[in-house]
């Protein structure tokens, strides 16, 4: 492959991925009793062991993590379609195949970037398209064993994106830190910098977010907001963006409550840090990507963590937005080197 | 019966809902072993 088509194959893979969990999500929590903690053990188990698993992926890079991840996703619905086995062993199996695949599309498309955003930012960008699709699909009257071939789907794109790939490559060309900043202290701004980003993610005001239209339109804004972060900041320059984005994002996200244009504006601008944090703990990491792809994916789980636990009103949650955002705009402004063009 | 009360979940289950926590501090902690001793490795 001469040109870098590897985002585009794990924006698939990554759309797959998430249809495929929130069907199964949205169907088990209509019919479990314990509504509240099937998304949290979700998150967790989803979310926090790709930090393992990117080291393991990092140290032995001939492990194809996208089979496993795969075979994984597999297990879990032809136990959810045909057997009775309790929810919590396919849902365990299902998150760990979630992280597998994770992780195989942030070495891959990381390790073919040379030190560009784009790649990755269009790989994690396919997931919010797929949330959404995933939701809908549970709503219908869909079979789950359906799915099984949407999961065989991705095998030819796994396979694809390995093709002609460097196991060796490395994501040396990834320098948008400052050299003189404390690494350890790079390290823990970019973390919390994702989980403010998670914890506002969930605390977004959306009124108007009230038919499926709007649900659909929401969650693919984000998504082209996800894939824009990269796009713009390799165009021009990372800080610019990270910046102006994370600013600019405030006054959308605050009045836009009840205005469905202003609200999508805000949460465009708003997803477009996604790929920033990952390049900047790339920067410092630059030995193994799969651990820095696991730090954000903590972070995000850190974030998300408190909604399950705290509700705040429509005031307090402003207040934060605005809080939260100047200091986020602040830390990357700190830690990101000037732009050169 | 449905819950989306998480006090009466960790009422009901407390075993699982601790455990799950404990496992999520270990695996957190044991990532900031590893970025330590990348760090360190890095110097």
């Amino acid at each position: 492959m001469k040109r870098n088509y590897r985002g585009y194959l794990y924006f698939y893979i990554h759309f797959v991925v998430e249809v495929v969990c929130f069907f199964y999500l949205s169907r088990i929590t209509s019919n479990s009793m314990f509504v509240w903690m099937i998304p949290f053990i979700y998150d967790g188990l989803a979310f926090v062991p790709q930090s393992l698993i990117g080291y393991i992926s990092d140290k032995y890079p001939k492990i194809n993590m996208g089979i496993i991840g795969t075979l994984m996703l597999l297990t879990s619905y032809i136990l959810f379609s045909f057997t009775k086995i309790n929810d919590l062993v396919t849902l365990i199996i299902l998150c760990l195949g979630n992280a597998f695949l994770h992780i195989e599309g942030a070495e891959i498309t990381l390790k073919s970037a040379q030190g560009r955003l784009s790649p990755s930012a269009i790989f994690v960008s396919g997931g919010s398209f797929g949330v959404v699709i995933g939701r809908l699909l549970a709503t219908t009257g869909i079979l789950p064993w359906v799915l099984i071939i949407l999961i065989l789907s991705m095998l030819p794109f796994v396979l694809l994106a390995r093709r002609d790939w460097n196991k060796n490559a490395s994501t040396k060309d990834f320098n948008y830190v400052k050299e003189d900043l404390s690494k350890p202290l790079v390290i823990f701004i970019a973390v919390l910098v994702v989980i403010i980003r998670g914890y506002m993610g969930y605390g977004i005001p959306t009124s108007w977010n009230k038919t499926v239209i709007e649900l659909i339109i929401f969650y693919f804004t984000m998504g082209i907001g996800k894939a824009l972060g990269g796009i713009l900041s390799d165009y021009f320059g990372i800080q610019k963006v990270a910046v102006l984005s994370t600013l600019l994002a405030i006054p959308f996200l605050c009045f836009g409550d009840n205005i469905m244009i202003i609200s999508l504006i805000g949460v465009m601008l708003f997803s477009m840090t996604m790929s920033i944090t990952l390049a900047i703990l790339v920067s410092v990491l630059k030995r193994t990507p799969g651990l820095a792809f696991g730090l954000t994916t903590i972070g995000l789980f850190l974030g998300t963590a408190p909604i399950f636990f705290i509700k705040v009103s429509m005031e307090i949650n402003i207040a934060i937005i605005i809080l939260f955002s100047c200091l986020c705009s602040l830390a990357l402004k700190y830690v990101l080197k000037e732009d050169t063009s | 019966m449905k819950t989306t009360d998480y006090q009466l979940y960790i009422n009901e289950n407390p075993v699982l809902f601790y455990s799950f926590i404990l496992f999520m501090i270990l695996i957190i902690a044991s990532t900031i072993y590893l970025v330590y001793k990348e760090l360190k490795k890095n110097k």
